[in-house]
């Protein structure tokens, strides 16, 4: 970064993004997980309204059949379609990754930022007690809360509140010291720049990258936080379709009926798998040192 | 002053956990003995069995008084045993578990980061990168489930569940370790691709010693810092796993007690548990910190809680 770039800055924030995409794009492994995730998406829309069943619809007569035309992904023990559970877990995951990730960015970009911008005693005591509640395992913070709040989606959500967010505005406050720091940043104030002009300007979309990135890695570790509670039993309740519980109900009968097992297991691993490599890959096309 | 800061920190989130704790117990509305049978006195009696009557205050006292004794109180659920008790049943087995876990993914997960960030860009590379993705991607218990039904159920290679003998003892410790083995080969790769850059690491390359020797000799030593600084979330990693893998193989092991524990709603025995298993936490990352301090000195004027990652 120079000179040069800061009066150019309009074009360059645009041709920044451009070639971000340009970068991403040849990741074609990247790619490829994008366009799973885009499909999850929509099939956890439409999933569940193609087939004419419901997710909860008892139907014991129909009970444990193998995938076949009928139930493409078989039945489980109480004789539900499979196909049509699988998609509404993906809607529960997929909200719940997205909603953790937007909840942990908002939280920890204000956290970081506050802690970047006033600096010295503000910035030690925010960071102190961010490394208080980092030495507070996540899971037992969610299990006394279930304690104390009950299963549901609501106790999942504020556990991944409490401290989801830590890693974020750790990123955050050391991006913005970072930028705050560099030499464009001063060039812009000795020009007399206004402070929101440098905050649009220089520091968001520097700071933009990381941000991103972490973002994205944070959904498939919510979306296993609450396949595991679920799986437990401590997360969501049956008749709910959570891929916890699914796979927990499909290992008991895993010797006989193995497709009720292994459909929720694909479905988890490669939406978490796909959302850790699209991740990785925002964070090198984000990065700025990585340019060409 | 690092260490006066550290121990500082754990002081003070170890007070949190077990105040935090304290707090959350009372506050559940309803009492553990809520049911229509139980008369006055006889719940009068359940009451000073169990301290319930006295205030809040001295019950909190009590309380922490216990913590440091270690006397967590009895269970709810399992009249007559205490959680201490029940801690030392069930701690044994998750111990060994958790450790052999351990010591199978820190060797594993450090060759595959050097191998990977020897070979870095090449077939080598990514096929370990490949296996480490795998590793943070597929969630443990789906990783056990598949372990089980196909080496156990399929092959019969294996016992299917239960502990006893050290066969029983494989599968879940492979399961357990993946995550960590995951964690470690990145952590050790980014680390390596960064010390093979340094200049010292040129002059070695330039003398012509063997890429081997200088990896092993230069490299590890510095690569091998920061694996030790994330002791901590490992070891939460090993913890948190410990509660499905103990589940899917029918171990009979804390994470286990825990579990039935919060069904049971058996309140000490969560509390007892929740604050053995933080602190067991907290001490360990106090323990890498301190490490990490000793080895690496440049630490204790850097060290700003910034992240490696």
């Amino acid at each position: 970064m120079n000179e040069l770039e800061q009066t150019t800055s309009e074009i360059r924030s645009l041709s920044y993004l451009e070639d971000a995409w340009l970068r991403f794009k040849k990741n074609r492994i990247a790619l490829f997980c994008l366009f799973i995730l885009l499909f999850f998406c929509v099939m956890s829309l439409i999933g569940p309204l193609i087939r004419p069943y419901n997710y909860s619809d008892i139907h014991l007569e129909l009970k444990n059949r193998p995938p076949c035309w009928e139930f493409w992904f078989g039945t489980d023990d109480l004789g539900r379609d499979v196909f049509c559970r699988v998609w509404w877990g993906a809607r529960i995951s997929l909200t719940i990754g997205l909603a953790a990730a937007l909840i942990d960015a908002v939280i920890g970009v204000i956290w970081g930022a506050t802690a970047a911008y006033f600096g010295n005693w503000v910035d030690e005591i925010m960071m102190r007690i961010c490394d208080i509640l980092h030495t507070i395992p996540l899971l037992l913070t969610v299990i006394l809360l279930t304690v104390f709040m009950g299963t549901g989606l609501k106790t999942i959500f504020i556990a991944l509140a409490i401290n989801g967010w830590l890693n974020m505005g750790r990123i955050t406050r050391a991006q913005i010291l970072q930028i705050k720091q560099s030499d464009y940043v001063t060039a812009a104030k000795a020009v007399g720049a206004s402070t929101s002009r440098i905050i649009f300007r220089h520091l968001i979309p520097n700071a933009m990258g990381p941000i991103l990135a972490t973002a994205t890695l944070t959904i498939p570790s919510a979306i296993f936080t609450e396949a595991f509670l679920s799986f437990l039993g401590l997360g969501l309740q049956a008749p709910l379709a959570s891929w916890g519980i699914m796979i927990n109900d499909g290992i008991s009968s895993m010797e006989f009926y193995p497709w009720r097992l292994f459909f929720p297991s694909a479905m988890i691993t490669l939406t978490m798998l796909s959302f850790n490599l699209v991740g990785n890959a925002l964070r090198d096309a984000l990065d700025p040192r990585l340019r060409s | 002053m690092y260490l006066c800061k550290k121990t500082f920190i754990l002081i003070v989130s170890l007070f949190c956990v077990v105040s935090g704790t304290f707090v959350i117990m009372k506050a559940i509305p309803g009492d553990p003995f809520m049911d229509e049978r139980i008369t006055e006195e006889v719940l009068k009696a359940l009451h000073s069995y169990y301290g319930l009557d006295q205030p809040l205050w001295t019950q909190y006292v009590r309380y922490l008084k216990g913590f440091v004794t270690l006397d967590f109180g009895r269970s709810l659920v399992y009249t007559g045993r205490t959680v201490y008790q029940l801690i030392s049943d069930g701690f044994p087995v998750s111990a060994q578990l958790g450790l052999q876990a351990l010591c199978l993914a820190i060797p594993s997960g450090i060759l595959l980061g050097t191998w990977a960030a020897l070979k870095r860009s090449r077939w080598q590379d990514s096929t370990a990168m490949v296996i480490s993705t795998l590793g943070i991607s597929v969630p443990n218990f789906v990783l056990a489930s598949l372990l089980q039904y196909f080496i156990a159920l399929q092959l019969h290679l294996l016992p299917v569940a239960r502990w006893g003998t050290f066969a029983h003892t494989i599968l879940p410790t492979l399961a357990l370790a993946a995550l960590p083995t995951a964690f470690i080969s990145r952590l050790t790769r980014s680390n390596m691709v960064e010390v093979l850059q340094q200049d010292y690491i040129r002059t070695a390359i330039a003398k012509g010693l063997p890429l081997f020797r200088i990896a092993i000799v230069h490299g590890l030593r510095n690569a091998i810092l920061p694996v030790i600084s994330y002791i901590g979330p490992i070891t939460a990693q090993i913890l948190t796993g410990s509660f499905v893998i103990e589940r899917i193989f029918a171990i009979p092991g804390l994470g286990e007690w825990l579990i039935i524990s919060i069904n049971n709603r058996d309140y000490p025995v969560i509390m007892g548990i929740t604050i053995f298993y933080s602190s067991l936490l907290l001490v360990s990352i106090f323990l890498a910190d301190i490490a990490y301090s000793i080895l690496d000195p440049r630490i204790r004027k850097v060290h700003r809680g910034t992240d490696h990652e």
